[in-house]
């Protein structure tokens, strides 16, 4: 099959995901109430945090919109960063995953297309958390959304490329996706997620510089809360086209490394 | 396909699987299978007979030797995986949470059959196979013997011409397993170029469609050919039945009982 078809096959692989997510219609009530609980979770918290606040200065809207960001962009993190890895091992379970590899379509290609639909429902559960945020007070109307959107864009082609290595992890060990887990408790920690890195030690805070993700909540902050203009946002936004470049080609190379050793090992299928 | 070559060529295919220790799963192994033939790929568990299938499928690299299904070789494996169809585990390998037809439709569409060209395709296989009654129903309701017509289907939907069957009628009961081999018999009338190996312990099942036999033993090859050929050529007598025939050679060659006895 030629390269003219690939976009025919994601479609027919996000469709294919589409409807096996739809035969779950308890699952999306499940995630609508969880998203309302920990948005009004981090409401009521955000009632203690008064006063100013080192970090927190710098966006507006206090501790409540501060970590409504970080709340809504990390559900997109995470499916960037473990959804590749995810639907490897969900594949090798099901037995499924044989079965793709068989068709005359690269492999890598529906890994990626396997993705789409978990990543586009994590995009609309962001856009609820940014909504819900909004009826709470979130100072989210002058934002500047193009420059939100190419941040998050270049974010998460950035942490994709980790999220390949994970993929590729998970072909080699079996195990590789405490990788992702790692990479992501590390980003809630250093990365600004739920508190501003500028309250960890010094030499902490330095660590958190080698993370995509303090760049794009950086730049996402600023678009979303302080209506950062392109300019403003140039630092975030040369910094994850930086990563992106190095880790998108370095996590494809590792997961077509991995799927030949795969084919050495004759463990495609395993789990 | 190009049929001046042969279905499959096999030169000195060889595979160890790395471990401690490791294990060699194919000695190097010659024999060609010419279009229009159906091949049977005899012999006990842990032969080989999967790891050659797997070779032969693209799904795993030989540490030695080539192999070209039809008429391209194994580093082209687009191009093979778009002749070949392939039945390997009927049960696990579809999506259990998806009916029969939208299970078609996504390994369809990675053969590039989309659209009007799918829905014709479907109501013929639908019909030939006999799956109108399941195919809007998830496959995880789905019995064994329907899960078997469904994978037939998916490795006939492109038509292929060359189709790699192991073990297709392992989870089916004698009647099932009986149906799946008139099916593939009907194919094999509609598509006389299609070349078919096929693997089985069933030799009952397979006896009337089994022109040639392949029988491994620990990774070896033991006999290829005719399987009245083969009995000739040992000084046996010839049985009446092709079931018999199928079952002396392989007790001949492996030194194992079958369910026929000695």
């Amino acid at each position: 099959m030629g390269v003219r078809h690939w976009p025919a096959m994601l479609w027919e692989t996000f469709r294919r995901d589409v409807h096996i997510a739809l035969t779950y219609r308890l699952a999306f009530v499940l995630r609508f109430l969880s998203t309302l609980f920990q948005v009004a979770v981090f409401y009521f918290i955000s009632k203690l945090v008064t006063g100013p606040q080192p970090g927190l200065e710098n966006y507006q809207g206090g501790y409540f919109a501060y970590a409504l960001i970080g709340l809504a962009f990390m559900r997109l993190f995470s499916i960037s960063l473990s959804g590749y890895a995810g639907m490897l091992t969900e594949a090798q379970q099901m037995g499924t995953l044989e079965a793709q590899a068989l068709l005359p379509v690269p492999l890598p290609l529906l890994v990626f297309g396997a993705n789409l639909w978990p990543y586009l429902y994590a995009l609309g559960e962001t856009l609820l958390y940014l909504l819900l945020g909004l009826v709470l007070g979130a100072p989210l109307a002058g934002a500047n959304v193009l420059g939100a959107l190419v941040v998050a864009l270049l974010a998460s082609v950035a942490i994709s490329g980790l999220g390949l290595m994970g993929a590729a992890l998970i072909l080699v060990f079996k195990r590789g996706n405490a990788v992702s887990w790692a990479v992501e408790a590390a980003a809630a920690l250093l990365s600004g997620v739920y508190f501003p890195p500028q309250i960890l030690p010094q030499p902490v805070q330095k660590l958190s510089l080698l993370l995509p993700h303090t760049y794009a909540l950086a730049g996402l902050r600023g678009a979303l809360l302080n209506g950062a203009s392109f300019a403003q946002l140039t630092p975030s936004i040369l910094a994850l086209t930086g990563f992106s470049l190095a880790l998108m080609p370095a996590g494809v190379a590792a997961l077509v490394w991995a799927l030949k050793q795969a084919q050495v090992k004759g463990n495609l299928a395993q789990y | 396909m190009n049929h001046r070559h042969p279905a499959i060529r096999v030169e000195g295919l060889a595979k160890t699987y790395p471990g401690k220790p490791p294990v060699q799963a194919l000695h190097p192994i010659h024999f060609q299978i010419d279009a229009g033939e159906m091949t049977v790929l005899l012999g006990p568990n842990g032969a080989g007979k999967t790891t050659l299938f797997k070779i032969l499928a693209t799904l795993l690299r030989p540490d030695a030797g080539e192999a070209w299904v039809a008429g391209r070789p194994l580093s082209q494996s687009r191009a093979v995986r778009a002749h070949i169809g392939v039945i390997t585990d009927p049960d696990r390998s579809f999506f259990w949470r998806l009916d029969g037809r939208e299970n078609l439709r996504f390994f369809a569409a990675g053969y590039g059959i989309r659209g009007r060209a799918f829905q014709r395709r479907l109501a013929e296989l639908a019909a030939t196979l006999g799956m109108e009654a399941f195919i809007h129903r998830r496959v995880g309701s789905l019995s064994s013997g329907q899960r078997g017509r469904l994978a037939l289907a998916r490795a006939l939907f492109h038509r292929p011409t060359i189709l790699l069957l192991d073990e297709p009628t392992r989870s089916l009961d004698p009647a099932a397993a009986g149906d799946f081999m008139h099916l593939l018999g009907m194919y094999l009338q509609e598509q006389p170029q299609a070349s078919v190996l096929l693997s089985t312990h069933r030799l009952g099942a397979v006896a009337p469609f089994a022109r040639r036999v392949l029988i491994l033993n620990h990774g070896r090859l033991l006999a290829h050919g005719a399987p009245e050929e083969l009995l000739a050529q040992a000084g046996l007598p010839q049985p009446e039945t092709r079931t018999a025939a199928l079952a002396r050679l392989y007790e001949h060659v492996t030194g194992r009982e079958t369910e026929y006895g000695r």
